[in-house]
């Protein structure tokens, strides 16, 4: 789950999770230096980040996992070592502050991961069709777009089973394009 | 107002203080976080503490005597170590193993088989058994061996789609008696194989990933248990013993018939790729990419092999060998094949085949070889690990494993069965089976065990039954089942055969009185409250994010702690590759949940 500060990421993990969401702290070092106002702390070199983290219990063997971390760009380097290994990603906007939501599509972009955009209808209202977010965002066409209520459970996972249907498309899609990628290595 | 104190302020600035840190978690063993990668998901086990197998009571005393009139009770012919004979029926495929049991009975029939069961447990014997000989892991000494070939039992019933098969039947014959009746078995990459031993270690054929196990078509078993009785057991006569066998091997008594499902299809597209050894990291590299693509209808494998006079063996060097078995048009197939066919085999031989050819997909030798074996499943197959397996194997290798195979597992695999069992490893996406020369003395090869060692952290911590190999110690058979599948395994195991009469082959810690003293969940030896907390955590799993959620401890501390706990033995981490996320099948099932719930 990605977007931006305050966009409905820790209420989406919460809605499709089988479990209680959880929270996970990584300690941050390195990354916040220059980013986070230390002057006032001198002695202090590391910060702590929440990650929101949620289940789906599928089957007996079969299971998936939620995180979300925050939309902050300074947070932007716990996702290098989610998006290894991860199906894709689920990218919230909310239309009242589309601004934010660029520089986060942009990064996804550039992984390479399935992403579906998610409207996140705040008090379930949606003010915009999809073609007004998707022009306002400039999307791809074959970029998924859905409206999802974060509060709503039913909601939540029909984002997430559109997220899965796009990746098995995108695979397919590469298979035909490149037959085997890495095979003259 | 007086001056303060000098040293009262030099206290507050802690100059002068008593220096003492407070160490917010207790990380002992001076391992730092740095280097560390587990991903938040990764999964993590609590490895079971396997009680140590009791030793069977040394050599139960039975006369000469006592087992000749073991011989005029039954119709089969009974050996004694120094009749003539006895070396050729307890030969086995395996030339590292030889058998030395106190007499050799080669029973008939099921009444052949009660009657030696009833002699055994009456003197607390133990009895092995043996059909072809290619299960053979372990020397039987001292016990009863069991030779079935001569039960040769094979009536095929076209109108319910199944055969009853016989004890000493293999595949080959099954698939003939079939045939006829356009059906076929779901039968092994070598049919030469006996049906019994191959099908209750579960039984991965050529075609698995479309049928699944050839455990899951067992529709109904015939078994003399530890009480010299003969019972027809299925999903509603004695279902946990049922479950049991199917999957559990040779543990709970000696199977005498099975009921198996027939299949109607009597034709797919397969046969094999050969490529150069020089070609082996193209290929292996260009089949991890591709074999996740590949739908359910299509089961494949990859070897590197140097063993002589394979036909995939070309020039000097490995020879590598992809085999395909595509259930459908056979144009489909073809269309699925042309990536790897752009790689420029050497030799093709993939055409629309009859079921009958089942066999010649791998062409597995059909002769005994002196051997080791070993085996692993795998989460994933990523670069790193094809690496390691090139390693190994692959061409310029100054002291090489013989030959490694990677099959292919996942889509109806990944499934249970509509009769549940207790085949394990349902959640790898590949399984490993390593060949090799052995060590001195038989014992095991040095190049196949660092292979496997270097292949850990890529396992999913099991190993499918059938490809154990020459291991028979408690601890890595039990590691063929998740711990709680080998709990319900020993609980039917105590209650069917309480005197460990069978005990042979890849056996379960024996229940009875000196496993009863052992608590079900051992106290980890943990060194540390967090460490001790997280072993508990992780029964029967959980994973790296869970464990810093629900103890509040920040994810490098978790991280140190797991590399700590793994060292110790105590946890198994399931390190996911990154392509894992690429496997489509996983995908199509996910969906499939997913929308369950819409």
């Amino acid at each position: 789950m990605a977007g931006a500060f305050g966009v409905g990421k820790t209420t989406f993990v919460g809605s499709a999770s089988d479990i209680t969401p959880l929270r996970t702290e990584e300690v941050m070092t390195a990354p916040s230096e220059g980013i986070d106002d230390l002057s006032a702390l001198p002695q202090k070199r590391t910060t702590t980040v929440a990650m929101d983290f949620g289940r789906l219990d599928l089957t007996d063997n079969l299971v998936i996992y939620l995180f979300g971390t925050p939309g902050q760009y300074r947070f932007w380097f716990m996702w290098d070592q989610l998006v290894r290994g991860a199906v894709g990603v689920v990218v919230l906007v909310d239309t009242r502050r589309l601004i934010d939501s660029f520089p986060v599509l942009d990064y996804f972009d550039r992984t390479g991961l399935p992403v579906v955009v998610g409207i996140n209808g705040f008090d379930g209202e949606y003010p915009y069709t999809e073609d007004e977010v998707r022009e306002a965002l400039a999307l791809d066409p074959a970029r998924p777009i859905v409206t999802c209520d974060a509060r709503e459970r039913t909601s939540a996972t029909q984002t997430l089973a559109t997220l899965v249907e796009h990746a098995l498309a995108a695979r397919d899609a590469g298979a035909r394009r490149t037959p085997h990628p890495e095979g003259a290595r | 107002m007086t001056e303060p104190d000098r040293s009262d302020v030099r206290a507050d600035r802690g100059e002068d203080a008593p220096r003492s840190l407070v160490r917010p978690y207790t990380l002992t063993r001076g391992r730092t976080a740095s280097g560390l990668v587990l991903p938040p998901e990764t999964v993590v086990t609590a490895r079971e503490q396997v009680p140590e197998p009791v030793v069977p009571p040394a050599g139960p005393r039975v006369s000469r005597a006592e087992l000749r009139d073991l011989g005029e009770l039954v119709r089969g012919p009974l050996w004694l170590p120094d009749d003539d004979g006895f070396a050729a029926e307890i030969a086995s495929s395996y030339a590292t193993v030889v058998h030395r049991p106190l007499a050799v009975l080669g029973v008939r029939d099921r009444d052949d088989v009660a009657a030696a069961v009833r002699f055994a447990a009456e003197r607390t014997l133990p009895v092995a058994v043996q059909a072809t000989g290619h299960g053979a892991v372990a020397p039987v000494d001292g016990g009863l061996l069991l030779s079935t070939r001569r039960m040769r039992e094979l009536v095929v019933d076209p109108g319910s789609r199944t055969v009853r098969v016989g004890a000493g039947v293999v595949w080959t014959e099954v698939i003939a008696a079939a045939a006829r009746f356009g059906l076929a078995p779901l039968s092994g990459s070598a049919p030469g194989v006996g049906v019994t031993g191959y099908t209750l270690g579960g039984g991965l054929s050529p075609l698995a990933r479309t049928y699944g196990y050839t455990a899951d078509h067992v529709r109904a078993v015939e078994i003399v248990t530890a009480d010299g009785r003969v019972r027809r057991i299925d999903a509603d006569h004695d279902p946990e013993l049922f479950w049991a066998v199917r999957g559990g091997k040779g543990n709970f008594g000696i199977v005498t018939t099975l009921v198996l499902d027939l299949l109607a299809p009597s034709r797919f597209y397969g046969g094999g790729l050969f490529y150069r050894g020089e070609a082996a990291a193209e290929v292996l590299h260009a089949y991890r990419d591709w074999s996740p693509r590949l739908p359910e209808a299509t089961t494949t494998s990859v070897l590197v092999s140097r063993v002589p006079d394979r036909s995939g063996r070309l020039g000097d060097g490995p020879g590598v060998h992809v085999r395909v078995a595509h259930v459908g048009d056979a144009r489909e197939g073809a269309r699925l094949v042309a990536p790897l066919r752009e790689l420029g085999p050497e030799v093709d031989t993939l055409s629309e085949l009859p079921f009958t050819a089942v066999g010649t997909i791998h062409d597995d030798p059909t002769e005994p070889v002196p051997a080791w074996k070993g085996g692993t499943l795998l989460s994933a197959l990523g670069p790193d690990t094809v690496d390691t397996v090139l390693r190994a194997c692959g061409p310029g290798v100054a002291d090489p494993v013989l030959s490694v195979e990677l099959r292919h597992l996942g889509g109806a695999l990944a499934r249970p069965p509509a009769v549940p069992n207790a085949v394990g490893g349902r959640n790898a996406a590949y399984s490993v089976f390593a060949l090799d020369v052995p060590g001195p003395g038989g014992s095991p090869s040095p190049r196949g065990e660092r292979l496997l060692a270097d292949l850990a952290p890529y396992s999913t911590g099991g190993v499918a039954l059938n490809f154990l190999g020459t291991v028979t110690d408690a601890d890595r058979v039990a590691t063929a089942w998740d711990p709680a599948t080998y709990r319900r395994l020993v609980e039917v195991k105590r209650r069917w055969d309480p005197e460990n009469l069978f005990r042979f082959g890849y056996a379960l810690a024996p229940p009875g009185p000196a496993r009863r003293e052992l608590p079900a969940a051992p106290t980890p030896k943990a060194r540390t409250p967090e460490a001790g907390a997280i072993v508990e955590l992780c029964r029967p799993w959980s994973s790296v994010a869970e464990i810093s959620a629900r103890l509040h401890l920040p994810l490098g501390v978790v991280r140190i702690l797991l590399e700590d706990l793994r060292d110790d033995g105590l946890v198994h981490i399931h390190q996911l590759s990154p392509d894992t996320g690429e496997d489509t099948d996983h995908l199509e099932r996910a969906l499939r949940e997913l929308r369950k719930r819409l």
